[in-house]
């Protein structure tokens, strides 16, 4: 599994110094974040910095009023899309959006979505809209991987595992590339504790792999380090938490809360604040939470230089490098050669958290809201379900998927 | 139904070996003719669209383990018409009254698990589906060969529906189908389904018990609920490395057709991978 960059507000420089440092990246660039004229003007850094880019049209929420979002011409002046205004909107829209993938010259176009409300006639509704933007999206490319957008409602998610089975089915007759996975975590939550949530992405992920498509996972965090199981191609996440989980902030002004700046304990999965290392620091444990060498790019030296954490210039800038790199450096450990070694290390892993943050929190250093203790839990079940009932068969296809 | 005097002159057969019980205007015997030997002999009475469709698909694919079709003619006798069918006769047991005498070893459910599939896959490349693979319609004939018998309820998927859609179940027979046969969701049957029979035909040979059903069902109802609902347990069986012959089998009694693999080719390529690891103790 490779890791993607999620585009998110003011992440331009922060995505071309990791792409230099790791020799190339692909970016999923957000048109919410970045204005049109942004996109003709960047382009030329990020081609220097080998990034990848991608173009995620955003149309989540079609009727929004986004400042960003309105800025693009697939969207008019009435605060919408063109969706559904006129007989050949989907003809139109993607016309639109294919524009843009030629600015950024992507290889990949990724066929939009909306974030359809679940009920009874969700996949009616949902089945119709994608069958109509392939067919659209057929007549304009241009020799491009196709990536359609499945945009998931949580409750969609919390459904029993027969309706992803049947979602599974259906996609399989879908005539594109790959798929991007957009899922809404229940109650917007930035690390998910509801079991089935998990299984069903899992499993859904595996599926579309088994029947030979690249998946990207979008909008994740490093809870979807599981995802390395189903043997998914990519996942994407970013700065803010606005692109580390899908929420429905387009629906109105997205604004950045800075409240604090958070360091990333790569062995214990987990997140903490300022005043935390502190406590770390003074019960001496702090050392412990330094990344292991192969994660360790200087970004977070300043905390392990024998200064109190929070006395010490430790930016967010900083904080972000750090966290991207060690959940790119926990991919690739987990991506292993056949899929039981993949389990084994993703169960190593998640052992090893449980006993870091116990560890920690005997030392009275707690994480708080970003503790992945209710998680590991949530990881080992939808893990365990995936072998269950897809475990034979990634074994049989893990070198050909 | 024609009598036995009328199928002795009329049809060229010396002596009626065996008459096998009657399932609504088929009859099956087993004879021995003035030409072929011994054959079996179906005579099908009035217009049998399905026995046509039947022989339609056997004739236009020569299936391997599968028995020939000598002749096919209508018939019109007295008041008596219909179609009459002569067919191969496989000398052997029926995989049934083979389950009945013990369990098969490994080895001889792997060579039951390849021959069968090799079938399906050659059927799968016809776009045909057998929809009826159990245990009473799969003989080991005395050269240790397994053979599929009965397309009587065959699928070519290419062929126009002989049920009607409305009709909420599609032929099968219960225990052995696919839940998406009794589903009947047309669109989604395919050779899948009758992978999933093979896999709870396997499972019932290796173990000597069905997989979901226990013998005390009240009706049909019940047992297509349970083989909707009811996972099979995994068994140890003698010499299966890793249990990865009990997990082919699993995968292919997924209840959702998407976890099967994708198409029977891709489950002989697995069979293949997993004999390969029994046998050769390759990963």
């Amino acid at each position: 599994m490779e890791l993607y960059l999620q585009f998110a507000y003011g992440m331009k420089q922060i995505a071309i110094d990791l792409s230099k440092s790791w020799g190339g990246c692909s970016l999923i660039l957000s048109p919410r974040d970045i204005t049109p004229k942004q996109l003709c003007d960047w382009k030329s850094s990020f081609e220097k910095a080998q990034i990848n880019c991608l173009f995620d049209p955003q149309c989540y929420y079609p009727k929004t009023n986004h400042k960003g979002l309105v800025q693009y011409d697939y969207w008019d002046d009435c605060f919408s899309t063109k969706l559904g205004s006129t007989l050949t909107f989907e003809d139109d829209l993607i016309k639109s959006i294919s524009n843009y993938n030629d600015v950024v010259n992507s290889e990949e176009f990724i066929i939009p979505a909306a974030m359809l409300n679940y009920d009874d006639q969700w996949e009616q509704l949902w089945y119709k809209q994608c069958s109509k933007l392939i067919e659209a999206t057929k007549k304009v490319n241009k020799g491009g991987k196709l990536i359609l957008t499945l945009a998931l409602p949580a409750e969609l998610l919390l459904q029993k595992e027969d309706e992803i089975e049947k979602i599974i089915q259906i996609i399989g007759k879908y005539d594109v590339d790959g798929y991007y996975i957009v899922a809404h975590p229940p109650q917007a939550k930035y690390l998910v504790d509801v079991p089935l949530w998990l299984t069903n992405l899992i499993q859904l992920s595996a599926g579309l792999k088994l029947q030979g498509n690249k998946v990207i996972v979008g909008y994740g965090n490093h809870q979807l380090l599981c995802m390395t199981a189903a043997k998914v191609d990519a996942m994407a996440t970013g700065t803010y938490l606005n692109v580390r989980r899908f929420t429905n902030k387009f629906l109105q002004e997205d604004s950045i809360l800075r409240k604090s700046t958070w360091y990333y304990y790569p062995a214990a999965l987990s997140e903490y604040k300022m005043g935390f290392l502190d406590a770390a620091f003074n019960n001496g444990v702090l050392n412990s939470m330094r990344p292991s060498n192969d994660m360790d790019r200087n970004y977070v030296d300043v905390l392990f230089s024998g200064a109190m954490p929070s006395s010490v210039r430790f930016s967010e800038t900083m904080a972000f490098k750090h966290y991207l790199n060690c959940v790119r450096v926990q991919m690739k450990n987990l991506s292993k050669g056949s899929y039981a070694d993949t389990i084994s290390a993703n169960e190593v892993m998640l052992e090893t958290a449980m006993r870091c943050i116990e560890n920690m929190e005997k030392k009275g250093v707690y994480a708080q809201a970003r503790s992945f203790k209710d998680m590991v839990d949530v990881n080992k079940s939808a893990l365990q379900r995936l072998e269950k009932n897809y475990g034979f068969q990634l074994s049989k296809e893990w070198n050909l998927i | 139904m024609l009598s036995d005097n009328d199928i002795r002159e009329r049809l060229d057969v010396k002596v009626i070996l065996k008459k096998f019980p009657k399932s609504g205007q088929k009859q099956v015997l087993l004879v021995e003719h003035n030409i072929y030997g011994k054959v079996v002999l179906k005579i099908v009475e009035g217009n049998a669209e399905r026995v046509m469709r039947e022989i339609q698909i056997i004739t236009e694919n020569k299936f391997i383990n599968v028995p020939l079709l000598l002749e096919m003619k209508p018939y019109e006798i007295n008041d008596n018409n219909g179609i009459y069918i002569f067919e191969e006769f496989i000398d052997g047991l029926t995989l049934r009254k083979i389950i009945s005498l013990g369990k098969l070893s490994l080895p001889e459910a792997m060579g039951l698990m390849e021959s069968i599939l090799e079938v399906i896959v050659q059927m799968e490349e016809q776009r045909v589906v057998h929809r009826d693979i159990k245990p009473d319609n799969i003989i080991k004939c005395k050269n240790g060969e397994w053979h599929l018998i009965d397309f009587g309820i065959a699928r070519g998927l290419d062929l126009s529906s002989l049920t009607y859609t409305e009709v909420k179940i599609g032929p099968h027979t219960p225990g052995y189908g696919a839940p998406e046969l009794f589903q009947y969701s047309k669109r989604d049957i395919d050779s899948r389904a009758d992978l999933f029979s093979l896999g709870v035909v396997l499972f019932e040979a290796v173990t000597g018990k069905h997989p979901f059903v226990k013998g005390d069902e009240l009706d049909v109802n019940e047992i297509w609920y349970r083989a909707q609902t009811v996972i099979a347990e995994n068994v140890i069986i003698d010499g299966d490395r890793d249990m990865q012959f009990m997990g082919l089998i699993q995968t292919f009694m997924q209840k959702h057709i998407s976890r099967r693999p994708r198409n029977a080719a891709k489950a002989r390529e697995w069979f293949l991978s997993v004999k390969k690891h029994i046998e050769e103790g390759d990963v």
